[in-house]
């Protein structure tokens, strides 16, 4: 590689892009969000182009719920008065000025139950310090049988403080130690070669239909109460329910962005469920347990 | 009713018969008169017989019941004969010699060193009939008695011709002069086993002579890229050594050492082949009409000798090239009985790395090196005994975090410091032991019993010290993943007449599959260590395997070679078996025009998993089980040999085939090989494909000038319901159109010139058309990048052609003590930038105010690169 250079080459490409893209990530209570935009062509800087003249109509178990010309200079347009529930069939289709249309559809699946059963600190081995000191939570799921499911694990920290009888939150994401079995199915190959995160992203394929205890490791810090009074941490453990076609998106889009930079690994083609376009339409369900840490009163 | 009379007739008549109705006798010792006597006697019978049969003195016979022939073909068992029977009379008369089969066998030797020359033709001229030695130099002829000219011939030695008068079995050693003198070489040495002349059913021997004397990336010459300018036979990419036939992947090739399978055949990447050129004695090719003591491989067999050693005197070789230097050592042992040889092989970029890197904090370095060793001994002229080994490793290795530690002198309060560092590494080697037994059971049975040893081991290391709390605390991480064989084989070569060979054998081995595991190492400054393993799986698998072969000639101008080989895979999951017919068929229309076919069924029963597009260490070799079937092909191949020129000085070989795979192997798109949560066999997805295309070879063999050149033209297309849409795209290594040229010229006995020039149209690349948004998910981890990028099609596209011109120079010279030889080269000595890989980036040129991104290549070796190397042989 020490001799290697590299320089500009010539092959007749066909110009792509101007295709439509459609997003959609549905769950019950939640705020109903769309994107709409365009592709654009591989050798642009830009990433996207927008939909000036985007129209988006939405059906619900087949019936016309929403209606829209989608706001071109957002991203997403938010629909505060749609709602869905579990169980819910919901299409979306889409449409610019110059007659392309694209649709995508999706079925909100149910929530599965989420239990943290049981939370203790212990020592793991650690590759930079010899020992370290995890909480280790598990988390028992009761997985529905005769369905496949795919789930994904979020861990979030709430920090809230109240001031002047006014309370302040912050949340930020927890990266936690992905060791479970779920997560890293060791049973053919190794680790050590540089993996893949699929961010907590993982199926029922050990313990379809059963119940399953789910371990993970939370740093250490996660475990005190705050030490200034009247604040007050809490852990959330959401257990997302996806769809097959969420978990066949996400897993293809961090592998191809795995690749991107490195330009030895063939591109990858990512999954999607858009009729005519490209994107996704589907639907998920979350539950949530959690865990609190009150500060000193 | 009256077939069945009749047949009872002649049942009934048949056993009255001397050869048929047995008889007891009392007297089973004495002179032949008084046993012959005595078998009138209780026979019946009168004998009459020729003086000239051998009348002895005393004998014995063996059993006291038997029929009359059998009682006398005792009696005259140093004399064949032929019998008339007329009523009660027996007339023996003695055989002509020319009514007596004898075989001639023995070995074909090289005069100077006493290595046997595997592939040699042994052929009588007044017979008209021929052989081949088998890979061990051995050789049986049977002929009928009379006089017999025969003569052996190697490539590059000067034919040796015996006449004698054949009446008995006879054991022939001819050992070759070699041809210095009279360059007639040929460059892609004879087919072999060729049993018949004109046939070339099997393999093509490529030329150890030429692929050292080819120019060579830094002077290393390399088998590997000498088998790469077959037609057929393709790169995958410029610089690596692996090997694509006829649409195959690289894991499809059975490559043998000494008749040990070898996983990985590269040395920096897959830069250099592990075979190091000093230590093999020859190569052979297959990719079509396989054998049928061929199987495990779909696309070919690559089948490496390594030298024995000579038998008169410890010699050797030393080669200085400017990334590795190579010695060698080969000779009796006590004496000419037992021969040894040795030769080992190490880089030293290491070195040059260490002092480039000297005096900075971190230091990276790298290093490869190889060791062959075999002993053979023969334990008497029918038996011989071969004892080989190779073990070669590369390793990648970072020290870092250099730091001083205070280490306390005994009990005392000195102490003194000592540097400690953290190191990271990687590396990956073979290990290979082979032992064998060639027995002769009789002239026309030959024996090879095989047990063999296969390890390969890919790893990655992490070491690193902690001095928290005055304690000096290590953590060491070791990945480790690989194969192990074990193999038993028998192989029989039953050479019944000149026209007709039987081969027959079988194998078992036993798979130990390392997919990965995690050895954790801790110790603390008690001494005590700590050590735990995760996910130390082994999966094992049994591949059982048998065949029968017979090569036989119809007439004089029709061959054929046809067989079956039958394998049984009993792994973890349910049993899978296979029945492999071949076939492979020559008719030589004219003497210089010959016609060939051949059909072969091939399977598959253990797979790579790796990063598909190259051989990397990284690899995983893993078996067939419940959801991932054995991969197999079948092939057909037809094509035309033209022998041109004075003295056949040219061939010109035409050859089309098409093979169709099935159960071929790909990731899945919503996987990668660094997926590693999914398990292995949910990552993949089956599917076939096919190959077809046409092959030209015009070779010239003899001359100063010598060489070849090659054309392939090729289509391969595979089809994998999950993947692109369900739609066929071309393989990753379909290219169209590939061409070849060798050529050599001995200006005089000292020096040499070697060009290869070599072009391969472009290969399919996979390339993004568009970008789109990718959405940022509020419980999603944040992306680097801020867009998806859309693939059309598989393989969509397709790389700039490659093509490249290789020029080396060699210069001999007679020393004192041996011969030197100063190699000089350039590769790619018109500079010429080849696409190694593509990628998109930012443009530079764009006029200000716009910007547009460029396609762009990485180019490897994009300017001539000189080379040198010095070698000297005693």
């Amino acid at each position: 590689m020490a001799i290697s250079c590299e320089k500009d080459l010539e092959i007749e490409m066909e110009e792509k892009g101007g295709r439509l893209v459609l997003y959609s990530f549905i769950a019950p209570d939640s705020l109903f969000q769309v994107h709409l935009s365009k592709s654009v062509s591989h050798f642009s800087v830009d990433d996207f182009e927008r939909v000036y003249d985007g129209n988006i109509t939405v059906y619900k178990n087949s019936h016309i719920v929403d209606d829209f010309i989608f706001p071109f200079d957002d991203a997403w347009a938010n629909r505060p008065g749609v709602n869905f529930v579990s169980g819910d069939s919901v299409l979306i289709e889409a449409a610019d000025g110059k007659g392309q249309r694209v649709s995508g559809k999706t079925v909100i699946p149910q929530s599965v139950p989420v239990m943290l059963s049981d939370t203790i600190i212990v020592s793991r081995n650690d590759k930079n310090n010899g020992q370290k000191k995890v909480l280790n939570c598990k988390l028992t799921i009761s997985d529905p049988s005769e369905v496949k499911n795919y789930y994904q694990l979020i861990i979030l920290e709430k920090i809230c403080r109240v001031e002047n009888e006014v309370t302040e939150c912050e949340q930020s994401k927890v990266n936690y130690d992905k060791n479970d079995p779920v997560f890293f199915v060791q049973d053919k190959e190794g680790s050590l070669i540089g993996e893949i995160d699929f961010d907590g992203c993982f199926s029922d394929t050990l313990f379809n239909g059963k119940k399953y205890n789910l371990e993970v490791d939370l740093p250490v810090e996660y475990t005190s109460a705050p030490e200034q009074s009247g604040t007050s941490r809490k852990i959330y453990f959401l257990l997302l329910s996806h769809t097959r076609g969420f978990y066949d998106y996400y897993r293809s889009k961090v592998v191809a962005e795995y690749g991107y930079d490195l330009p030895i690994i063939d591109p990858i083609r990512i999954y999607n469920n858009i009729d005519g376009g490209l994107g996704l339409v589907s639907g998920y369900n979350v539950a949530s347990d959690s865990l609190v840490f009150e500060g000193v009163k | 009713m009256v077939v069945v009379l009749w047949a009872m007739t002649i049942l009934v008549c048949r056993a009255q018969t001397p050869e048929t109705k047995k008889f007891s006798v009392e007297i089973l010792h004495g002179s032949s008169n008084e046993l012959i006597e005595h078998l009138q006697e209780k026979s019946g019978y009168i004998i009459s017989y020729s003086s000239r049969l051998c009348l002895k003195e005393r004998l014995s016979l063996s059993t006291s019941h038997n029929t009359l022939i059998g009682f006398l073909q005792e009696i005259f068992r140093d004399c064949p004969f032929d019998y008339t029977e007329r009523k009660n009379k027996i007339i023996l008369r003695p055989l002509k010699l020319s009514e007596q089969s004898f075989t001639i066998l023995g070995y074909v030797r090289d005069a100077r060193t006493g290595e046997r020359l595997l592939g040699s033709n042994v052929f009588s001229g007044n017979r008209q009939e021929g052989t081949a030695t088998n890979y061990y130099g051995f050789y049986s002829l049977t002929l009928s008695g009379g006089p017999v000219d025969i003569y052996a011939s190697y490539v590059g030695y000067n034919s040796q011709k015996q006449r004698f008068v054949l009446d008995s079995d006879t054991i022939i050693y001819f050992s070759l002069e070699p041809n210095i003198e009279l360059p007639e070489v040929s460059v892609l040495g004879s087919r072999m086993p060729n049993l018949l002349q004109g046939g070339s059913f099997g393999s093509a021997r490529v030329s150890m002579d030429r692929i050292v004397e080819a120019p060579a990336l830094f002077g290393e010459s390399d088998l590997m890229r000498g088998i790469q300018m077959l037609p057929g036979i393709q790169s995958g990419s410029e610089g690596f050594t692996g090997l694509f036939v006829r649409g195959g992947g690289p894991d499809q090739n059975l490559v043998l050492l000494d008749d040990v399978p070898v996983y990985n055949v590269g040395h920096l990447l897959g830069f250099f082949s592990i075979f190091n050129t000093d230590a093999v004695k020859q190569v052979a090719v297959t990719k079509d009409g396989f054998p049928a003591r061929y199987g495990g491989r779909l696309s070919s067999v690559v089948d490496v000798r390594m030298k024995e050693g000579r038998n008169d005197r410890v010699g050797g070789s030393v080669s200085l090239g400017l990334l590795s230097s190579g010695v060698s050592l080969d000779g009796p042992v006590f004496n000419d009985k037992t021969t040894f040889a040795l030769s080992f092989r190490r880089t030293y970029v290491d070195a040059f790395a260490a002092l480039y890197q000297l005096g900075e904090d971190d230091k990276t370095n790298y290093y490869f090196f190889d060791l062959n060793g075999k002993i053979s001994y023969e334990l008497s002229e029918r038996s011989k005994l071969f004892l080989s080994s190779y073990w070669g490793r590369d390793k990648l290795y970072s020290l870092y975090n250099y730091r001083d530690y205070e280490v306390r002198v005994g009990d005392s309060e000195l102490s003194e410091k000592v540097a400690i560092n953290d190191e990271s590494n990687t590396g990956w080697g073979n290990f290979t032991g082979a032992l064998r037994w060639n027995y002769v059971v009789n002239p026309q049975l030959f024996v090879n019993l095989t047990a063999t040893y296969s390890n390969y081991r890919f790893f990655i290391g992490l070491k690193q010290s902690d001095d928290a709390q005055e304690q000096l605390n290590t953590y060491e991480q070791r990945y480790l993943s690989g194969i192990q064989d074990f193999t038993l084989k028998a192989d029989f070569e039953n050479y019944h007449n000149s026209n007709n060979t039987m081969r027959f054998g079988a194998s078992g081995v036993v798979h130990r599959f390392n997919p990965g595991v995690d050895v954790v190492k801790e110790s603390g400054s008690s001494g005590e260590t700590e050590e735990t393993s995760i996910g130390d799986v082994l999966v094992s698998g049994q591949e059982y395997r048998i065949y029968l072969e017979d090569e036989f000639s119809l007439s004089s101008r029709f061959f054929a070679n046809i067989g079956v080989h039958s394998a049984l895979f009993v792994g973890e999951g349910k049993p899978y078996w296979s029945v492999e017919p071949r076939l492979s068929l020559r008719y030589a229309l004219t003497p210089s025009t010959e016609f060939k076919g051949s059909l072969s069924r091939m399977s598959q029963f253990v797979h790579m998993v790796g990063t598909a597009g190259y051989s990397l260490p990284t690899d995983l070799w893993l078996p067939v089980s419940e959801r991932i079937r054995p991969m197999h092909s079948d092939q057909a191949t037809l094509g035309v040999n033209f022998y041109l020129g004075a003295g056949r000085r040219f061939l010109l070989s035409l050859e089309g085939y098409a093979k169709s795979f099935r159960n071929i192997l790909a990731y899945k798109e919503s996987t990668g090989f660094f997926d590693y949560s999914t398990t292995w066999e949910d990552k993949l997805t089956t599917g076939s494909g096919e190959s077809y295309g046409v092959e030209m070879l015009l070779q010239k063999n003899k001359g100063d000038l010598t060489g070849w050149l090659g054309y392939t033209y090729a289509r391969t297309n595979v089809h994998f319901t999950e993947l692109n849409d369900g739609n066929s795209y071309p393989a990753r290594f379909d290219r169209r159109h590939d061409i070849s040229l060798f050529m050599n010229y001995r200006f005089n006995k000292r020096i040499t010139g070697s060009l290869t020039w070599m072009f391969g149209s472009g290969n399919p690349v996979t390339l993004p058309e568009e970008r789109y948004y990718a959405p940022a998910l509020s419980w999603g981890k944040p992306s680097e990048f801020g867009y998806s990028e859309s693939v059309g099609s598989l393989n969509n596209y397709r790389m700039p052609a490659f093509h490249r011109l290789d020029l080396g120079v060699n210069f001999t010279k007679k020393k004192k003590r041996g011969e030197r030889t100063w190699s000089f080269g350039v590769i790619n000595a018109y500079g010429r930038q080849n696409p190694f890989l593509l990628y998109f980036s930012e443009s530079e040129n764009n006029p200000e105010g716009s910007a547009m991104r460029q396609l762009k290549q990485l180019s490897l070796f994009p300017f001539p690169i000189p080379y040198v190397r010095y070698s000297f042989k005693f």
